[in-house]
């Protein structure tokens, strides 16, 4: 019997995937830096140093907890550059025969992962209220798609803000009430800022590669 | 960047700013980019705090009497509606939805997208806090530089792949139909029943930018008026045939019907001078993800 491997991507670092909670023991976790995703368009370097940083503090969360954890990183000798044929790099030298990877966020990845074979496996993203087969029977039949009627839909779905079967204050909009101008008086709130931390520091100086024009937008980070 | 601060960012979004999150929504600041806004987009956007915490952290917090119904609403709104819907319309509509272009936009990127150095003081702030945070508020997105490439023609690839690079919290599914069909009304009117285009009055109501440029927003042709102006009455009499239909059009319409013919020809004259001096580029983006923009 061999074991999954089990791929995470970049905006998929939560702990409550499915595909990560029906991971079997002996699975392989692997979280791919690859400068394919870094370069298609000239991200923000600090778009990039978040994404980065958080991948690699999610690596340490998921050791932490005993997962066993690949990690490719950007300057890594043998690492592939593009996530599919990095997950199937690594795949075939931890002899998996499976690789689980929960549906992602771009159609791009998507149409290619579903070419790629039975190997691969997809899992659905349980993260949204609605998922994406929940959607399509909304709309099935429907003329008219606003995002409002869905909306009262999922407000009664869920519950949220509802009060014996009526929307909470008695209305569903209070857009007349949400129009203020920006007034001179105001006292805004100082978000939290956060600390450039070690994962951070270790970071290349890839930004600067991946792009002409943001270049100019480049300003040291702040993690966030 | 951790779930743990993702957390006290929430926190501290909803003990500091949910309160006026309702009614300063729409408002924006020559000064401060983020106001009443919670900047979690980009933590729930990479899994880090999920979106059923934040709905369910904000009606308690309205339960116990801390937030007001119309901020509570507002902000569960953008995320139970807008953000689920959104993605619903994209994996609906994907591979197509991306080759969409009713408005047939052929425009580049305004260079100045890239640095902010523009005297329109509006787009100037929007960018230059776009490029300090990786973060501009939803209003600055849409009606500040997405009003302006929508009014000036600019071509959704272009636009979206710009928007996807800027942003912290940008991924496709939820930048390309708001970039897309909210902004750019290239999917002929999913997502809103009208396009958000505007004129330098809507962006003087809501901000405090045209006291600090060098235009005048009261003016549409000349010098110093303001060019939102005419670059508005040139998008509606572009897209004429497509717009006049619109129930709630036809009221703008019939003022630009009412001008005197010279004063209209003054006005698209304003405006194609102003397009004609636009420095432009070309879409920036690269491999698979630029294919997706082409109709095969
Ligand atoms: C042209 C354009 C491009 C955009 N691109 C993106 C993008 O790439 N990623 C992204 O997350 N949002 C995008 N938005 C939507 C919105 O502007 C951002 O979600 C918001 O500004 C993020 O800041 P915030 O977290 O402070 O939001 P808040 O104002 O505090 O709103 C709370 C949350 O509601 C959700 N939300 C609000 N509006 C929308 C919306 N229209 N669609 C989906 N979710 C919404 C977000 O998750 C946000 O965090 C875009 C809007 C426009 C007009």
């Amino acid at each position: 019997m061999s074991r999954p491997l089990i791929l995470i991507l970049g905006d998929q670092l939560s702990e409550t995937l499915d595909v990560l909670t029906e991971a079997p023991d002996d699975a392989l976790i692997a979280l791919s830096e690859v400068s394919a995703e870094g370069q298609y368009v000239p991200h923000h370097p600090q778009k990039i140093v978040m994404l980065l940083s958080a991948m690699r503090h999610f690596a340490d969360t998921l050791r932490d907890k005993g997962y066993q954890v690949h990690y490719s990183a950007l300057d890594d000798d043998d690492n592939r550059h593009d996530l599919l044929e990095e997950a199937e790099r690594l795949a075939e030298a931890y002899a998996c025969d499976e690789i689980r990877v929960t549906h992602p966020g771009e159609w791009r990845l998507f149409e290619r992962i579903q070419r790629r074979g039975t190997r691969w496996r997809l899992y659905p993203d349980n993260r949204f209220y609605c998922s994406i087969d929940a959607f399509g029977e909304w709309m099935a039949g429907r003329k008219r798609c606003r995002m409002e009627d869905f909306y009262r839909h999922m407000r009664k779905q869920t519950g949220l803000l509802m009060c014996e079967g009526e929307p909470a204050g008695g209305q569903w909009n209070f857009d007349h009430d949400n129009r203020a101008p920006i007034d001179q008086g105001l006292d805004f709130p100082t978000p939290p800022r956060h600390r450039m931390d070690a994962p951070l520091k270790r970071w290349p100086s890839w930004s600067r590669r991946t792009s002409v024009s943001i270049s100019a937008l480049s300003t040291a980070s702040t993690g966030r | 960047m951790t779930r743990r601060q993702a957390l006290g960012d929430l926190r501290h979004f909803i003990a500091h700013a949910l309160v006026d999150f309702g009614t300063y929504q729409d408002a924006i600041s020559d000064r401060e980019p983020l106001l009443y806004h919670s900047r979690l987009a980009a933590a729930m956007n990479i899994g880090l705090l999920s979106p059923q915490e934040v709905c369910e952290a904000v009606e308690t917090a309205w339960q116990a009497g801390r937030a007001p119904i119309n901020a509570a609403e507002g902000f569960i709104r953008q995320i139970l509606g807008w953000r689920e819907y959104v993605r619903g319309i994209y994996w609906q509509r994907m591979p197509g939805y991306k080759q969409e272009n009713r408005l047939n936009a052929r425009r580049g990127l305004p260079a100045f997208y890239w640095h902010g150095d523009t005297d329109l003081r509006c787009l100037q702030r929007a960018i230059e806090m776009t490029r300090d945070n990786a973060y501009a508020h939803h209003i600055q997105r849409l009606m500040v530089t997405g009003n302006f490439a929508l009014l000036c023609g600019v071509s959704p690839a272009a636009l979206c792949d710009w928007y996807l690079a800027v942003y912290a919290d940008a991924f496709e599914w939820v930048e390309l139909p708001n970039t897309l069909g909210m902004t750019l009304y290239a999917d002929g009117g999913y997502l809103g029943s009208k396009p958000y285009c505007a004129s330098g009055k809507y962006i003087d109501r809501m901000s405090d930018h045209c006291r600090h440029c060098r235009y005048d927003v009261k003016q549409v042709t000349g010098d110093d008026a303001c060019p939102f102006n005419s670059l508005y009455w040139h998008f509606l009499e572009r897209h004429r045939e497509r717009l006049k239909g619109n129930q709630r059009m036809k009221l703008i319409y019939g003022s630009w019907d009412k001008m005197a013919q010279s004063r209209r020809e003054a006005i698209l004259t304003q405006a194609n001078a102003f397009l004609d001096r636009l420095d432009t580029e070309p879409p920036y983006g690269r491999g698979e993800h630029a294919e997706g923009y082409r109709r095969h």
